[in-house]
């Protein structure tokens, strides 16, 4: 049926496959497999920058938990080696 | 003109020292208005360390309160680093850094913030051993001139920016050798500008210079980390305005960039 239709974007090439979100015709340059599914250029992005968006409260907390944590702990290590270096001498 | 020419230590350090002198005015003060701070708590850190010698490990809840005030002192000390490095990056894209440079990104910012945790954490945990100290420094300015590149928050994206830029080890370690040996010369210049400076004021009549000859004296160990951080502060730009060359070059090469820009300076010579 796809070999019948022609691409959205370029009108003088055949079908390959069809985007699975959108259902528009794509030749095929312009079909992206991704996951062993295609899609089109807009939808893939779409799809990524969803994903992205899902990941970013997650991202934000353990970066601000490990910068807290980390200086914290830079606290304590500088006290400690501050009493060690002081001990050498 | 070689197309895709490779890049040694002298063309670095050119272009780092050409950097600094074009965004001098006013990120250099930004840079240094943000350091100073710290610098003074760190030397007042391990002056009261110094002094207080073996009871130092009695006293950790006094030296706890300074370490608390050097890890708040550390935010904006990170943030001049990131507008200096900006200024420098915008600068080596052609552009004027304006009021563009102080435009730091959450997202990159917090990286960098987060990689500064870990490298202060890092440069505490090894002190004793001081050879580690270097290549802390090292990190802290790859992590300084990466950090622009951090897209989303998380806890790898930022540490694979700072790798990712630190393949070419042996230039990276001729430009700490050069960076201590920078740091070494400061060290003496400023101690004989102090020194000339008491001497001079000797001669001023009605002036006491012994007085100051015992503040600046080489037993003082107040003054010895006073110079050393009046040193680090002269240095920091140049490492970081490097760092931040060394990191747009290698950038260039794996985009195609410099190739592009040969092609424009080619096409400006066969029309000349």
């Amino acid at each position: 049926m796809l070999q019948r239709s022609w691409c959205a974007s370029h009108p003088d090439r055949p079908g390959h496959a069809a985007c699975v979100v959108c259902r528009t015709v794509l030749c095929q340059e312009c079909a992206t497999a991704y996951d062993g599914i295609f899609y089109c250029a807009r939808c893939l992005a779409e799809r990524r920058r969803g994903a992205r968006r899902r990941m970013a409260p997650v991202g934000w907390t353990l970066m601000v938990a490990a910068t807290v944590g980390l200086f914290f702990a830079s606290m304590r290590l500088a006290v400690w080696s501050g009493a060690l270096l002081a001990g050498l001498r | 003109m070689k197309p895709h020419r490779t890049f040694g230590l002298m063309d670095v350090l050119d272009e780092g020292v050409e950097a600094v002198a074009a965004v001098a005015s006013p990120f250099l003060g930004v840079l240094w208005l943000t350091a100073v701070p710290l610098r003074l708590a760190q030397v007042h850190f391990l002056f009261q360390v110094v002094q207080l010698g073996s009871e130092a490990a009695r006293h950790g809840r006094y030296l706890g309160e300074l370490a608390l005030l050097q890890a708040v002192l550390l935010l904006p000390w990170a943030f001049g680093r990131a507008v200096f490095v900006r200024a420098c990056r915008l600068g080596l894209q052609g552009q004027h850094p304006g009021w563009a440079a102080l435009r730091v990104g959450a997202v990159p910012f917090a990286g960098f913030l987060y990689t500064t945790a870990l490298i202060e954490a890092l440069t505490w945990a090894t002190a004793w051993t001081v050879v580690s100290l270097p290549v802390v420094v090292l990190m802290g300015a790859l992590a300084a001139s990466t950090h622009a590149f951090i897209a989303r928050p998380g806890l790898l994206e930022p540490l694979r920016q700072l790798f990712r830029h630190g393949r070419q080890a042996l230039l990276l370690v001729g430009l700490l050798a050069v960076m201590v040996w920078a740091l070494l010369v400061a060290v003496v210049n400023l101690h004989v500008l102090f020194q000339a400076g008491v001497w001079l004021a000797g001669a001023v009549p009605g002036t006491d210079p012994g007085r100051w000859r015992a503040l600046v004296g080489a037993s003082n160990p107040r003054y010895w980390l006073l110079v050393l951080a009046g040193a680090v502060l002269a240095v920091e730009p140049y490492l970081l305005a490097a760092t931040t060359v060394y990191v747009h070059k290698v950038r260039s090469r794996s985009s195609g960039e410099d190739l592009r820009l040969w092609f424009a300076r080619l096409r400006r010579s066969v029309a000349a």
